[in-house]
């Protein structure tokens, strides 16, 4: 028992029986915290030390003379959180039994300097963002604080991140990619909690998880940490969900133009004396997207989208136990249906849908501080079932006044005829990590996924009106990747160090439907065995400012669709090879509160990547495939900086320049051809892009517990190229775009009910980030939540 | 006279550049220009097109730092000074440039067809008229060149067979007959109807007839005006390229519309896909690729040799296509000693100097040259280009 702490412990024992019994009258009545903090070798008191009460929330920092008090505090046991900079942090329990408690603490300087402040208002998911932000690998981090009450969508925000763009290629539901330092699509991965997210055809994508069950995103850019099991070239997003161990209700509305509705409602219920959590949500998500665009191809023709509505709704259910051997045993359920048209760009299409119904089971354990508290394991597995459709079989094809023709096909608007596709998935996953500490310097992981799939078609309307099998051929896919990771800190823990391999393995077996081969294909495989390894360093000089460094041998798996084509005018490529990059990025950071509530936040990076081996499609005649071409050298930097400039303004700006050349001497496959683009930019990636707000935030404007923010954003992306820049006469040009938002939050009782209203790209400014892909202009959101928490009961 | 001139400009202009410069990379920059290229850019996905010219063949190398950028692999279209871009399918325009003295291609008018129409071949009978056929709408249109002002149209959708287009592609203009090959293809590859040429008579209102010929399907190669073309004896012939291989059982050839008739000639089939052609693997070739007629019954064409493709394809390592001499009188096959190409180029083209081939081989990306004279090939690029060379024209 630390006898620093001035507390009557028996008396606590038995209050805590007490409480216990009358559990319900405790709770009627309020409570005074009061205290001092001194450092325990002057014993003087301490000025702006944070002590704070996560369970309620409330927290407050000393005074000069080491005081504080916080009020209304409901009588029970509550984790009290005391920290300094350059102290030790202090947690210790503490009963709130009587008007006034007081407490005497005594706080013991950080050999380091090193220790964490503890920040009143900094919920337990920043300082969760703050460590992971200390980590080795570079990596920005968005808190639920920047997500949950926007009206936006997830790719809104994450396109608004240093080394980050988003590539959308229409309205709400559409397609995107993400880009992170110059590569994207397929080479950044995306994963929730740690699995990878990869559905066959794309119909579950990071913008369909809901605001509200994000607790954080990490983007990490360059090095992946060996936990996330997946492949990739360096770059990957990791969606992490909420989770809160009280019982709550969050519901919300939101409305923006083009008919686009979201609808979200969680509701929590927490058992404490079994120790049980149980939870479900239900999201509903639609839109007509039914925006005005001009034609890329005719001229002066503005069209009006009216075959682009998406729907999606998501359903979920979990339930967590707390008190079996395990530390924490779940078992969850989700269900996810999508529907979605299909717009015509070059020519009006009407027709055109495809559906996705998406079932997931999943169940976790996890146990920590097993062996003395040096070890910790957690088991995650998932059996996953998808079945999509693709429907295009209309007879007609459509001219932009509604006139009719017959398909320009025989039947069907899109590719070489008809498709009516049922596509079956089942997926079983499993991911297991554990964690050593061997002692406080020292520490190891292991991780490993596992994940078999199989995948079967079926289009017997293509397949007859081909007059040949093309598309009725399954396949499967059996992948695994094993990390391995050590971290070391010395030099009194300024320095930490971490080490990590991977090993990949991948067998993907499926058919050599190349139509250039008559009768029936063979079944072919191809397997990847690959080893991958990153290593990195932090160096805290002081406490608020580091040093970061990494470096990673990174791989890219061939994707089954990369191999085996489409069946059709894709052909197979089965002796493709794995993309490979290495990584090497460094960075400065700087992070500090200079005031309560008002803190600086500063970063900058640089980064080189050799990427080679790059997949593509090729092919000049009637028929592609993929293939393993590109070699390019990406180099760049950026910057962030996030500053409180008072305690009610915050600014903050970003910006990235980045190079991606072409490094190919040759053509492949010669020793001695010039390559007509060598130490050419690669085109279609931004070179410069910049983003910035300023909010002003204040309390109590309309009653207590109020709180206002407003928001100005405004982004800039450098006009770039959408073909190498070869000629002075070069018009295939992606024009520069700079666009501003404005975004007005106003919460009442302590976020229980918030409005929020936003006004997307203010200026109407044509922005498009997709070769001929017009995307909404201005766009007007309003969203209404309300969030009711009952802290008290914790499992 | 002019062959003559021609070389006396040619040898003058070599002895220049041999005794002036080292620099064999500099572009002459005065005085029109009289080739023209389309190279294109393949090192990413997004392939994007140049259309851009060079003086002449001395020049050793060529760059696009001049020209004009457009989609991948588009058609092109020359006369007079005026050269005439459509898009393939990745645009419903028609774009017209002109050569100037300066050695470039300024954009000079253009004129935006129906929604995904795609135009395809334009064909200009005179300063203010033109055709211009459109794939997917079934129709050709006509047009004033110079003004580039659409004048009238010809529908052809009547004679869609199993969709609503029948495709029309290259087309012919001989004796106040436009010819148009159409391909009548349903699923953009293949095609299970009979070869079929449409014979609209310009003098008569426009009025269309229908010609098929069950022994081949997919008439014209559709990029590829040379594939429709008449020789001296006043007899028209088409390529049918007859689904490409895909199809199995059909077979590719010429056919023979002979002069003055209206049918297709019945004695008259030149089966490509099945002749016995000494000196390539597996004897035979799937399709002949831009043709180009040299006269006396003599074309040159790329063709595509498939027993050199792996299994799958292999679309940068495979050379699949070969350079061939195709005699359509004797019906014989030759395959000619310059380097087999790519899907990337495999262009050809017939001047009075020689025959061209836009090859990317192995050996160099570029414009090889084949002697007639003495049955030579170029080892190397007689002019190399930067990016794959799919077209070459001559003004």
């Amino acid at each position: 028992m630390n006898p620093n702490f001035k507390i009557n412990y028996t008396k606590l024992l038995l209050l805590s029986v007490l409480w216990l019994i009358h559990n319900n009258s405790a709770h009627s009545q309020n409570g005074v915290l009061k205290g001092i903090i001194k450092d325990h070798s002057s014993k003087q008191p301490l000025g702006f030390a944070a002590v704070s009460i996560k369970a309620l929330d409330k927290g407050a920092y000393t005074d000069s003379r080491g005081s504080f008090i916080l009020e209304n505090i409901p009588y029970g046991e509550y984790e009290l959180i005391i920290s300094n900079v350059g102290y030790q942090t202090k947690k210790l329990n503490t009963w709130i039994d009587q008007p006034i408690t007081t407490l005497e603490v005594f706080l013991e300087e950080s050999l380091k300097n090193l220790e964490e402040v503890t920040v009143f208002g900094e919920s337990e998911e920043i300082q969760e963002a703050r460590e992971v932000m200390q980590q080795v690998m570079p990596v920005t981090v968005l808190t639920s604080k920047d997500i949950e009450n926007r009206a936006s969508n997830l790719n809104e925000l994450l396109t608004r991140q240093a080394g980050v763009q988003i590539r959308q290629s229409g309205g709400f539901g559409s397609s995107a990619t993400i880009s992170v330092r110059g590569l994207e699509g397929k080479r950044v991965q995306v994963y929730i909690d740690g699995n990878p997210v990869n559905t066959p055809d794309g119909s579950f994508g990071i913008n369909d998880i809901p605001l509200q069950l994000i607790e954080r995103v990490e983007i990490y850019k360059g090095t992946i940490p060996a936990y996330l099991g997946g492949d990739g070239l360096g770059s990957a997003v990791n969606v992490v969900t909420k989770h809160r161990d009280y019982s709550y209700i969050d519901a919300s509305i939101a409305r923006q133009s083009f008919n686009t509705t979201n609808l979200g409602l969680i509701l929590k219920k927490v058992f404490p004396k079994q120790g049980i959590e149980a939870g479900v949500g239900v999201f509903d998500n639609r839109s007509d997207n039914d925006y005005v665009m001009q034609s890329p191809f005719q001229e002066d023709l503005e069209i009006k989208r009216d075959h682009d509505k998406f729907h999606n709704l998501l359903v979920g259910a979990s339930v967590r136990f707390h008190r079996l051997w395990f530390d924490e045993v779940e078992v969850e359920f989700a269900r996810n249906d999508a529907a979605k048209e299909f717009q015509g760009i070059q020519r009006n299409i009407q027709h055109v849908e495809s559906t996705a119904k998406t079932t997931v089971f999943a169940g976790k354990l996890e146990k920590t501080n097993l062996l003395n508290g040096k070890l910790d394991f957690k088991v995650n597995a998932l059996r996953v079932g998808i079945k999509s459709t693709f429907n295009d079989t209309s007879s007609y094809a459509y001219n932009w006044d509604g006139s009719k023709i017959p398909s320009l096909i025989g039947r069907g608007e899109l590719g070489i005829g008809p498709n009516l596709s049922k596509t079956v998935q089942n997926e079983i996953r499993t991911w297991t990590n554990v964690h050593y500490r061997a002692n406080h310097f020292l520490s190891f992981n292991l991780n490993y996924n596992f994940r078999t799939s199989h995948f079967d078609p079926e289009d017997s309307l293509g397949n007859a009106y081909a007059e040949r099998n093309i598309y009725n051929y399954d396949g499967n896919l059996k992948s695994s990747i094993l990390g391995f990771t050590s971290e070391v800190k010395l030099l009194e823990e300024r320095l930490l160090i971490s080490a990590a391999l991977k090993h990949y393995y991948n067998l993907v077996t499926g058919y050599n439907t190349n139509l250039y081969v008559q009768g029936e294909p063979d079944r072919v495989s191809n397997k990847t065995n690959k080893i991958g390894y990153n290593i990195g360093l932090r160096y805290n000089f002081t406490h608020s400012l580091f040093l970061k460094a990494s470096h990673e041998y990174a791989i890219r798996l061939p994707l089954p669709a990369e191999l085996f084509g489409d069946g059709a005018l894709i052909t197979p490529s089965i002796n493709l090879n794995p993309e490979e990059a290495y990584n090497y990025t460094a960075g400065l950071v700087y992070d500090r509160y200079y005031q309560p509530q008002r803190r600086v936040q500063l970063e900058a990076n640089v980064f080189y990547m050799d990427v080679d081996h790059l997949i593509q499609l090729a092919g000049a005649g009637l028929t592609t495939g993929y293939i393993n071409y590109a070699h390019a050298h990406i180099s760049g930097m950026d910057v962030d900086g996030k500053i409180d400039l008072t305690n009610h303004f915050f600014l903050s700006l970003n910006a990235t320049l980045q190079s991606v050349k072409d490094v190919n001497k040759f053509i492949p496959g010669t020793n001695h051809v010039s390559n007509p683009t060598y130490d050419k930019e690669i085109p279609n990636i931004p070179k410069f892009f910049s983003n910035w707000n300023v909010e002003y935030h204040h309390d109590d404007w309309f009653g207590g517990n109020s709180n206002t923010r407003i928001i100005y954003e405004g982004s800039y992306v450098q006009q770039y190229n959408y073909g190498f820049e070869l000629s002075e006469n070069d018009n295939f040009v992606i024009p520069a775009a700079l666009s501003h938002n404005l975004i007005i939050e106003q919460s009442f009782f302590n976020q229980k009910f918030t409005i929020t209203g936003q006004v997307q790209n203010l200026t109407n400014a044509v922005v498009i980030n997709n070769w001929n892909q017009p995307l909404p202009g201005r766009s007007f959101r309003i969203k209404l939540r309300y969030l009711l928490l009952d802290r008290k009961a914790k499992v | 006279m002019k062959n003559l001139t021609s070389k006396l400009f040619t040898a003058l202009v070599t002895v220049c550049l041999m005794s002036c410069s080292d620099d064999d990379n500099i572009e002459p920059t005065e005085g029109k220009h009289d080739f023209l290229v389309v190279t294109n850019i393949t090192s990413t996905t997004n392939v994007t097109s140049y259309v851009g010219t060079f003086k002449d063949l001395t020049v050793g190398s060529y760059t696009n730092q001049v020209a004009q950028q457009t989609t991948s692999y588009p058609f092109v279209s020359i006369f007079g000074d005026d050269v005439f871009v459509t898009q393939n399918r990745e645009g419903d325009q028609v774009v017209k440039y002109t050569r100037s003295e300066e050695g470039t291609l300024s954009e000079t008018g253009r004129i935006t067809m129906s929604a995904d129409s795609q135009p395809m071949h334009v064909l200009v009978e005179s300063d203010s008229k033109a055709f211009c056929s459109l794939y997917n709408a079934g129709e050709i249109v006509i047009f004033n060149p110079t003004t580039m002002t659409m004048t009238e149209s010809i529908d052809l959708t009547a004679f869609a067979k199993g969709d609503g287009s029948p495709d029309p592609g290259v087309m012919l203009l001989h004796e106040d007959m436009l010819y148009v090959a159409v391909s009548q293809t349903t699923d953009t590859y293949t095609s299970s109807h009979p070869a079929e040429i449409l014979r609209i008579d310009l003098s008569s209102g426009n009025s269309v007839t229908s010609i098929t010929d069950d022994r081949a399907t997919y008439a014209g190669n559709v990029d590829t005006p040379g594939s429709l073309f008449v020789d001296e004896e006043g007899d028209v012939y088409v390529y049918c390229v007859s689904s490409y291989g895909f199809f199995p059982g059909q077979k590719a050839g010429f056919l023979r519309i002979k002069n003055g008739e209206s049918v297709f000639d019945e004695t008259y089939f030149f089966n490509t896909s099945d002749l016995n052609i000494v000196g390539i693997e597996g004897n035979h070739i799937d399709y002949l690729h831009r043709p180009d007629y040299a006269g006396n019954g003599i074309i040159y064409s790329t063709g595509n040799v498939y027993a050199l493709a792996s299994n799958p394809p292999d679309y940068i390592n495979d050379r699949t296509f070969g350079n061939f001499k195709v005699d359509i009188y004797n019906q014989t096959i030759e395959v000619l000693d310059i380097p087999f190409s790519n899907g990337y180029s495999a262009s050809s083209l017939v001047t009075e100097d020689g025959v061209l081939f836009g090859v990317s081989s192995t050996d160099g990306v570029g414009i090889y040259e084949y002697d007639p004279a003495t049955g030579q090939g170029s080892e190397a690029p007689i002019v190399t280009t930067q990016g794959d060379p799919s077209t070459i024209l001559k003004f």
